[in-house]
């Protein structure tokens, strides 16, 4: 049902200062009721207050501020901005309403009055970072690469070394096509932010500008989803400002997504606060407090969850990885079990108790589970890759190699399997050995993917063969391009010694 | 005063957009005045309402679906509609909607005035239940006779077209009844062994019985988005020639991270003669699979610099258009994205790459307020140059709508971008955008030319309304229609690009597939000024074959046959 808040106290106000109080209409229907609470009790707090018989024109101002700030927070976004308008008016010395106004109008699609709202803001406070960066982000993203060139002309004098603001540089200049100058100031941005991971994205696009592609494929590599911002405490402000659950909830999971688990673990707890008997805001806390290495807490959480709802898979899923991680196998094991009772299908699980299995020294029962995580294209691989591992645990060789037959008639293309499958033509006992077939392949992937691990395979199959010299050489380039990856080099070198130190060198 | 700069429109408001678009835009902006489309929907016979089965659980396919066809499965020269139907999430039952197909009695003669369509779907024994998502068109049997696939949120259908407008299910014989949760589907001969084949892509793992309570900013319940969910692999099923596909997603593709697909194209990206598939994925990385001679795809879209946007996010992908809209020889690709975040053109350079050009070329700030999904490139206008379309839907309550009590409040009004001359795009503002201006919660769109008139037309399913039939009402005075054929069947030409040079080559690909979710019309069409003469054409058919035609008589369509 149709409702606005605070009708009655917008009546009856005789407004000796402030003539009449106006909130916006909004229908809290549907609301979390924490929200709808906050929201009534906040808008009379501020309505009450405009009924004062001394308010100045700022004072007044500052309460439709407020009351646009609590719309913002919530999404209410119309509402937000008609509040800044009237707070703009009412005191055009304020600096946070035409700057929030303006982030309201972008997030509702009406970039020229973003613009003009950032342009009356910046004329209060024109060094305000986060607003100056906005300007020339919605500039650009009008297609008026003049206009934001002069907004970041200003930014680029001030010799800013905050590398939210070299960051912003150099998409900038990536932008106008100067590669070069895009380079030197993501470099920079990333160097003082290295978790600032989506900058190794333009980072590589320039150096494939460039023509670098080798560089421009490394920082690809490495490009993720963290960002970076520049200090914006007016919009923190609004961060501050609800007490529900569900924003929270709503903003952890943005942070967990992007990788930010200090600040998941944050919104998590404060979704917990407001709803103490949530269990989605513990499922999801517990997983940030995993990420962060607080694994006690996680588990503490997760244990209270499953007190509640016994079936809650995902905590299940969650316990019995932790507890496994801790070394309680017997315990992770049960909760597995639990788990796939109530949801037989879960081929994730299947792998994951197949492997706990292995470890546990069962591997009949491992094997039952590995059979069906086969059977899903999602977990086909891993479960091949771990069939095979505790097989030749086994000694059962050929079985082994029947599933490295399986997973290369599956996955022909994919290195990891054509190594693992050559690794055992190379090393399998009597008539399964097939060391040529072993170098050939190996060779092949090589030339693909030219990784330690290929070049360690081919080293592998010409040690088969004998050819112990040739496997020395390769050992050593295995050796060379781990150093290059950072990888440990002990087990290669080590295996390298060996070979050169033996007369025959067949494994 | 239109003749030097480009243009933008907010708010009425009109001003110049950039030194760039200032530069290029030699050729006069977009008449203001205009019609685009008009509705003939009430005229022509099609009746559909579209059923997402909402109840206020806020399952999450009700709000992706649905797609439509423009597809002559009866060989008469007309093209016939297919329209997908959702029902309800939890299953539907006897008398529970079902598609609807709907014959094309066109009578070329009498002009566009005799448009009419007959609701076929009994005789045509193409009842499709379940939950419907979209439609893919190609001729699996070599028959000449084009054969349907419906994806849905549930098992997959084909339907084998037997010629004489009917149809018979053979899914399970096929191989092709993938029971999962598919959008987009596209035909296309990856191998060039002379069958279509099949790539299939799949959304979310989205189960009824487990659904999660997801909710908007202001608390209120909201549908879900797919980071709530785990994506699904897409498939790619072999055609093997007799009747039967093999899922030869692993040796093909390899193991890779699966996305929530909704939108597909199958082209040649980097023009090495074999069609790449180009897939959107919704909040997460899109795929580029650079087909390697017909043995195996190699993923490489985030450095071929299509797998995220400029600023290196992944976008919610929906829809996708790909052509050559700068004519410059290679394929480009428009990619349409949720409210909040602009849509994406991504411009071919060659061996450099992709580069994201989508605010110097004006569709940045305008779509970022519309979540878009159907989309195509088309010559509206009719002066050569490739014009955009996105029809529009929310995906997530409209605070703005929910607050004026709207019971359905997704709704959003199409966008149309004009063309200047391949260089840049300008709105076309609401007003003059004709019944692109109508809210509706637009989902797929099938394009092509409806009435034989030369121009393109649009079969729109609006999701929870009724499905729209929009018709460029212009007559085209300069044009060539084609329609490619080959083998004993005349099959369809899937996958031939035709080269017509009028003074420019322009370079076309024969396809059914792109927009979201929709299958369209394969035949091409060209349209030149009065400055501009046609003078040769050249076919590349799927197979590499090149074959120099005559320029045939224009203002009509004529089937070009391949050589033997």
């Amino acid at each position: 049902m149709k409702n606005v808040l605070l009708a009655a106290c917008l009546m009856i106000g005789t407004a000796t200062a402030a003539e009449s109080f106006l909130v916006p209409e909004f229908d809290p229907t549907g609301l979390e009721p924490a929200v709808a609470q906050q929201i009534a009790e906040f808008l009379a707090d501020l309505s009450g207050q405009a009924m004062a018989a001394d308010l100045m024109a700022a004072e007044e101002a500052e309460l439709y501020g407020q009351a646009g700030r609590l719309f913002q927070a919530y999404g209410f976004l119309s509402q937000a901005v008609e509040s800044y308008q009237r707070g703009a008016l009412l005191d055009p010395s304020q600096f946070a309403w035409p700057y929030l106004a303006a982030l309201a109008y972008s997030d509702l699609g009406q970039q020229q009055a973003a613009i003009n709202s950032l342009r009356i803001a910046l004329a209060i406070r024109p060094a305000y970072s986060a607003a100056v960066l906005r300007l020339a982000a919605i500039y650009r993203d009008l297609g008026d690469l003049a206009a934001a060139s002069l907004v970041m002309r200003s930014v680029e004098q001030s010799g800013s070394k905050d590398p939210a603001v070299l960051a912003a540089l150099g998409e900038h200049a990536l932008a106008l096509g100067q590669p070069e100058k895009a380079v030197a100031y993501l470099e920079q941005a990333v160097a003082g932010v290295p978790q600032a991971t989506r900058l190794n994205y333009l980072l590589g696009q320039a150096y494939r500008s460039l023509g670098d592609r080798p560089k421009a494929r490394d920082y690809l590599a490495r490009a993720g989803d963290v960002g970076i911002s520049p200090a914006d405490p007016e919009l923190a402000v609004l961060d501050e400002i609800t007490t529900g659950e569900i924003l929270h909830l709503l903003s952890g999971r943005k942070a967990y997504r992007a990788g930010d688990f200090a600040a998941a673990r944050g919104y998590f707890q404060r979704a917990l606060a407001a709803n103490p008997d949530s269990v989605r805001a513990r499922v999801n806390l517990a997983a940030a407090e995993a990420e962060s290495g607080n694994v006690d807490q996680a588990i503490a959480q997760l244990e209270v969850v499953l007190g509640a709802e016994p079936d809650n898979v995902a905590s299940l899923f969650n316990l019995a990885t932790l507890e496994w991680g801790r070394g309680r196998l017997e315990r992770a094991d049960q909760l597995f079990g639990r788990l796939l009772t109530l949801q037989p299908t879960d081929t994730r699980a299947h792998l994951e108790r197949a492997r706990l299995l292995i470890q546990l020294n069962r591997p009949e029962d491992a094997q039952l589970h590995l059979t069906t995580a086969k059977g899903d294209l999602v977990t086909f691989k891993q479960a091949a890759l771990t069939e095979i591992e505790m097989l030749l645990d086994q000694n059962r060789v050929q079985q082994a190699m029947s599933t490295a037959d399986e997973a290369r008639s599956l996955l022909p293309a994919d290195s990891e399997v054509a190594l693992t499958h050559a690794n055992l033509m190379a090393t399998a006992p009597g008539g399964l050995r097939d060391s040529d077939g072993a170098l050939e392949l190996a060779r092949r992937v090589f030339e693909f993917d030219p990784s330690p691990a290929a070049a360690e395979s081919v080293a592998l199959a010409l040690a088969s063969l004998d050819r112990c010299s040739e496997s020395v050489q390769w050992l050593t380039r295995a050796i060379e391009l781990a150093g290059q990856s950072g990888l440990d080099t002990a087990r290669l070198a080590g295996m390298r010694s060996r070979i050169e130190a033996s007369q025959t060198c067949r494994p | 005063m239109f003749g030097r700069f480009c243009y933008i429109f907010y708010d009425g408001q009109m001003r110049r957009i950039s030194a760039l678009c200032a530069a290029a835009a030699v050729h006069a902006a977009y008449p203001i005045h205009a019609q685009t489309l008009i509705d003939a929907t009430d005229a022509s016979g099609i009746e559909f309402v579209h059923q997402t089965g909402a109840t206020g659980a806020f399952y999450f396919p009700e709000i992706t679906g649905s797609g439509a066809g423009l597809v002559d499965w009866d060989n008469d020269g007309d093209l016939d509609a297919y329209l997908v139907q959702s029902g309800s999430v939890t299953g539907n039952s006897d008398g529970s909607p079902v598609d609807q197909l709907f014959r094309n009695d066109l009578d070329a003669g009498d002009g566009p005035g005799s448009l009419r369509f007959a609701r076929v779907t009994e005789e045509s024994r193409a009842t499709v239940a379940g939950y419907g998502m979209g439609v893919a068109a190609g001729d699996i049997d070599n028959d000449g006779l084009t054969d349907l696939y419906v994806t849905q949120y549930g098992r997959n259908v084909m339907l084998r077209n037997l010629g004489g407008g009917r149809f018979a299910d053979v899914s399970a014989e096929s191989g092709t009844d993938i029971g999962d949760w598919s959008t987009s589907a596209t035909f296309f001969d990856y191998d060039r062994d002379g069958w279509l084949d099949l790539f299939v892509v799949n959304y979310v793992a989205f189960s009824a019985k487990e659904n999660p309570s997801c909710y908007a900013a202001t608390s209120r319940r909201d549908y879900c988005g797919p980071s709530d969910f785990e994506p699904r692999p897409d498939r790619l099923l072999r055609n093997l020639g007799n009747g039967r596909f093999q899922d030869v997603t692993l040796p093909a593709l390899g193991e890779h991270r699966a996305g929530p697909g909704l939108g597909v194209v199958a082209t040649d990206l980097n023009q090495d003669g074999w069609l790449d598939l180009y897939v959107a994925n919704d909040g997460e990385h899109n795929h580029l699979w650079l087909n390697h001679q017909g043995l195996r795809f190699q993923e490489d879209a985030l450095f071929a610099g299509v797998a995220v946007n400029q600023r290196g996010v992944a976008e919610a992908g929906m829809g996708v258009a790909a052509a050559d809209f700068d004519e410059d020889g290679d394929v480009d690709l428009f990619v349409t994205h949720l409210m909040g975040e602009t849509n994406t053109l991504y411009r071919n350079d060659g061996d450099a790459g992709f580069l994201d050009v989508t605010a110097p070329t004006g569709l940045g700030a305008v779509s970022r307020g519309y979540t878009g999904w159907a989309t195509r490139w088309l010559d509206l206008d009719l002066d050569g140059w490739l014009d955009l379309v996105s029809f529009n839907g929310a995906v997530r309550v409209l605070e703005t709508q929910a607050q004026t009590g709207d019971p359905y409040p997704f709704r959003q009004r199409n966008q149309l971008f004009i063309s200047q001359a391949g260089q840049s795009f300008v709105e076309v503002p609401a007003a003059e955008s004709g019944a692109l201006g109508q809210l509706a919660s637009s989902r797929g769109a099938a394009f092509g030319d409806v009435d034989n008139d030369g121009d393109v037309d649009v079969l729109l399913n609006n999701g929870n309304d009724r499905a729209r039939l929009l018709l460029n009402p212009r007559t085209p005075r300069r044009w060539l229609g084609l329609r490619l054929v080959s083998g004993e069947g005349d099959q369809p030409g899937a996958g031939a690009v035709l080269s017509f040079d009028r003074g420019r080559p322009q370079h076309r690909q024969v396809r059914a597939d792109g927009s979201y979710a929709s299958a369209n019309d394969p035949r091409l069409l060209f349209h030149w000024t009065s400055g501009q003469q046609p003078q040769s054409l050249e076919i590349i058919w799927a197979d590499g074959t090149r074959q120099s035609v005559g320029v045939p008589a224009t203002g009509r369509y004529t089937t070009l046959r391949r050589e033997p």
